[in-house]
C-alpha cells in the first residue's frame, strides 16, 4: 500500500540582520525545499517618520532629510526637494547653479551605481570589485566633502541654488578623475561581465517582462530593463538642460539580473560622458538665484550690513511663508523616479511631504521576481533591486 | 457632473496668458488628455489641465477630482482604455485636512487621497483627488494595480484609512504592536511611547514618553508677504 508523505511548505526568517539584506530587510520565506514560495517582506524597521518631522520643519530646516533618506545618492533627493520648492514659487536659477547641479547628480549617480554593483558582486561571491569601487567612491566622497564639507550628507544643494561655490581647482580635479576613471569601470566590468560564475548566478534570474513592469510602479533602471525608453534625463523637468549632454540611455532586452548589471555599468560611462560636457561647457556667473525672499544674503554683506543680517536671521529662523496648494515635482534618481508631493498651506513649513521612494516599489515585487527562484538567488535579486533602507522604510 | 465640456476647456487653456505656443507644440497631448476626461465624464467633479511652463516639451499635467464613490470605476476606465494603456502608478498620497485653515476644521472632508499616475507613451501625469470625511472606506485599486498594494498600506498604517478589497491589510511602516496613525494631524510629533532599556528589570520595552521639556513650536505670524505660487506642477 502506498503511503502519502504529506509535505509542508518551510518557513524561513531572513533577516534583518543579514549582510545579504542591504540594511534592514526582515523577509519571512515560504520555501518548498530550497525553492521560494512566497516572500513577505517586512519592511519599517528603519522608519524614522520623515514624513512627519518634514511637517513641522521650515523649508530650509527640511532640506537635511533629504541626504538621509537613500543615503548613497544623497544629493539627487536635495535635488528633487530644492526644485520642487523653486518649481512651486516659481524661481529660476542661473545657469552655472543648474550644471553644477548636473555635474554632481550625476557624481552621485556614480557614486550610487559603484555601490549597487559591487555590493551585488558581493552578495553573489567576486569580493574583489567591491574593493576596487569603495577606492573610487573615497575620491568622490572626497569630492563631496571640498564641495560642501561633508563626506555624506552634503547638504549642498539648496532652494534658490547652491551652497557654495566650487573652486577651480575641484573641477580640474574631478575633471582628472573622470579620465581614469573610465578605465576603473574598465577593469570592473571586465572582472565580472565575462565571469562564468557570475553569469551562472545573474542571468535569466529575476526576469520581469514590461506589463508586469509597469504594474509594479517601477521606474529608472528596472523599468528601462525590460526595453522601455524611459528616463526623466529625457522626459522631464531638467530635459531641456540635458539635452545637450546626454547622448543615449541604456536599456534592456530580457530584464533580468544581468541586463541590470549591464546597464548600471553603461550607465556610469554615460554619467562620466555627461560631467565631462558639463565642465567643459560650465558658464561662469552666480550659483544663487537674486530672489531675496527665499535666499540668505551673503556672508560679507552680513558683517557689514544690519539689514542683511535681520534678513538672513528671519529666513533661517522663520522661513518663508508660501500659499496653498499641491505639486508633485520628481527626477531620476540614480534608482529611478525620486518624487516629492508637496502640499503647502500658507505657512513656512510643509503641510505635508509625501516621499516617493523608488525602492519601495521595487522592493514590494521581490515577492513575484523571487518566486520559485532558489533560495540563493533571493540574494541576487535583493541585490539588482538596489535596495537602500534609508529610502524604503523613510 | 463634469463642469466644463471639451470645447470650453480647450477655449480656456488657449485663452491663458502666454502659452499659446507650448499649446500648438503640445496640441495631440491635449486633446490626448480631453479625450481622457470625456472619457470619464460621468464621474468627474471638477477637472484642472495644467502645463508646465517652464518646459517646453515636458508634461501635460492634468488633475481631476472625483466622488469617493467611483473611484475604482474611474480607474478601471482609465486603465482599460487605450488612452492610457501604458499607466504607472506612481503614487497614492493622503493628506489629512484637520488643521488645513487656521480655526476650521474639516471634517466632513478631513483627508484628501491623491492618486498619481504617469502615461509613459504620452509623457503625462495625472492626479486623481477624492475627498472624504473619516471612517469612509475606500475601494481599494490592488486589482488593478499591484504596487498599489503596499500604498495602501503606507496609508492604512500612517492615516487610517480602511481600503475595501485590499486582501492583506496590515501595518507596513511602524513597528509590530504600534498603536495609533503617525502622520494624521492629531498624532503628537513626539508620540506617546518611547523605547527604552530598563535597567531593573534587564529589558528594552516600550514605556510612557518621559520628555525633559515639552516641545516647543515657535510658530507666529509672520509679518512679512506671503510669497505666491507662480507655477504649480502635479
Amino acid at each position: 500500500m502506498l503511503k502519502f508523505k504529506e509535505v509542508k511548505n518551510f518557513l524561513l526568517n531572513f533577516g534583518p540582520q543579514h549582510p545579504a539584506a542591504h540594511g534592514v530587510l526582515r523577509l519571512i520565506l515560504e520555501t518548498d525545499g530550497e525553492v521560494i514560495k512566497k516572500a513577505d517582506s517586512h519592511i519599517g524597521l528603519l522608519h524614522r517618520g520623515t514624513e512627519k518631522l518634514l511637517e513641522n520643519k521650515i523649508y530650509t530646516q527640511g532640506l537635511p532629510y533629504f541626504d538621509r533618506l537613500d543615503y548613497v545618492s544623497m544629493m539627487a533627493q536635495e535635488l528633487t526637494f530644492s526644485m520642487s520648492i523653486e518649481k512651486v514659487l516659481g524661481i529660476t536659477i542661473p545657469k552655472r547653479a543648474m550644471y553644477l547641479r548636473v555635474v554632481f547628480l550625476e557624481l552621485t549617480r556614480i557614486l550610487n551605481h559603484l555601490l549597487a554593483l559591487t555590493t551585488h558582486a558581493l552578495d553573489v561571491g567576486a569580493m574583489t570589485p567591491f574593493l576596487w569601487a569603495f577606492e573610487e567612491r573615497e575620491k568622490l566622497m572626497e569630492f563631496y566633502e571640498r564641495v560642501s564639507g561633508a563626506r555624506l550628507h552634503a547638504n549642498f544643494i539648496r532652494p534658490g541654488g547652491l551652497a557654495w561655490d566650487c573652486n577651480s581647482s575641484l573641477l580640474y580635479d574631478i575633471f582628472n578623475w573622470l579620465n581614469n576613471f573610465e578605465s576603473h569601470i574598465f577593469e570592473l566590468e571586465n572582472v565580472l561581465i565575462h565571469n562564468r560564475i557570475f553569469k551562472q548566478r545573474l542571468v535569466n534570474i529575476g526576469v520581469m517582462p514590461a506589463f508586469k513592469a509597469f504594474n509594479w510602479g517601477y521606474t529608472g533602471v528596472m523599468l528601462r530593463s525590460t526595453g522601455i525608453k524611459w528616463d526623466l534625463r529625457k522626459t522631464g523637468f531638467l530635459n531641456n538642460l540635458y539635452k545637450d549632454f546626454l547622448a543615449k540611455i541604456p536599456i534592456g532586452l530580457r530584464g533580468d539580473c544581468y541586463d541590470r548589471f549591464l546597464m548600471r555599468i553603461q550607465e556610469m560611462y554615460e554619467s562620466c560622458f555627461i560631467i565631462r560636457n558639463a565642465l567643459e561647457t560650465l558658464p561662469e556667473g552666480n550659483i544663487m538665484s537674486t530672489n531675496s525672499k527665499i535666499i540668505v544674503p551673503p556672508r560679507r554683506n552680513m558683517r557689514m550690513d544690519m539689514e542683511a543680517l535681520i534678513h538672513h536671521f528671519k529666513l533661517c529662523s522663520e522661513g518663508y511663508d508660501i500659499f496653498k496648494g499641491q505639486s508633485y515635482f520628481a527626477l531620476e534618481a540614480p534608482k529611478g523616479e525620486f518624487g516629492v508631493f508637496l502640499a503647502t498651506s500658507n505657512s513656512n513649513k510643509p503641510y505635508r511631504c509625501y516621499i516617493r521612494a523608488p525602492g519601495f516599489f521595487h522592493l514590494q515585487s521581490l515577492d513575484e521576481m523571487s518566486y520559485s527562484h532558489m533560495l540563493a538567488d533571493l540574494v541576487t535579486i535583493i541585490g539588482t533591486q538596489d535596495i537602500v533602507f534609508g529610502e524604503v522604510d523613510r | 457632473m463634469i463642469i466644463l465640456n471639451k470645447n470650453q476647456i480647450f477655449n480656456r487653456i488657449i485663452n491663458k496668458k502666454s502659452d499659446k505656443q507650448l499649446i500648438t507644440f503640445n496640441k495631440y497631448k491635449v486633446l490626448f488628455m480631453l479625450d481622457l476626461i470625456s472619457l470619464c465624464s460621468d464621474v468627474v467633479e471638477s477637472v484642472d489641465l495644467q502645463f508646465d511652463t517652464a518646459v517646453t516639451e515636458g508634461h501635460i499635467n492634468c488633475s481631476i477630482s472625483v466622488n469617493p464613490v467611483n473611484i475604482f470605476y474611474t480607474i478601471l476606465m482609465l486603465t482599460s482604455s487605450n488612452l492610457f494603456c501604458e499607466c504607472n502608478l506612481i503614487a497614492i498620497t493622503c493628506i489629512d485636512n484637520l488643521v488645513q485653515d487656521k480655526f476650521i476644521k474639516n471634517l466632513d472632508k478631513r483627508f484628501t487621497l491623491t492618486y498619481i499616475f504617469l502615461d509613459v507613451k504620452n509623457n503625462s501625469r495625472l492626479n486623481i483627488n477624492i475627498n472624504f470625511s473619516e471612517g469612509y472606506i475606500i475601494q481599494s485599486i490592488t486589482s488593478l494595480f499591484k504596487s498599489a498594494n503596499w500604498l495602501e498600506r503606507e496609508i492604512f498604517d500612517l492615516f487610517g484609512i480602511f481600503f475595501a478589497g485590499h486582501k492583506d491589510l496590515r501595518r507596513i511602516l511602524t513597528d509590530y504592536g504600534f498603536q495609533g496613525n503617525p502622520l494624521k494631524k492629531d498624532f503628537p510629533l513626539t508620540g506617546y511611547l518611547e523605547l527604552r532599556y530598563d535597567e531593573y528589570k534587564k529589558y528594552v520595552g516600550y514605556k510612557n514618553i518621559d520628555l525633559m521639556q515639552e516641545f516647543r513650536v515657535f510658530n507666529t505670524e509672520s509679518p512679512w508677504e506671503k510669497l505666491e505660487i507662480v507655477s504649480f506642477t502635479l
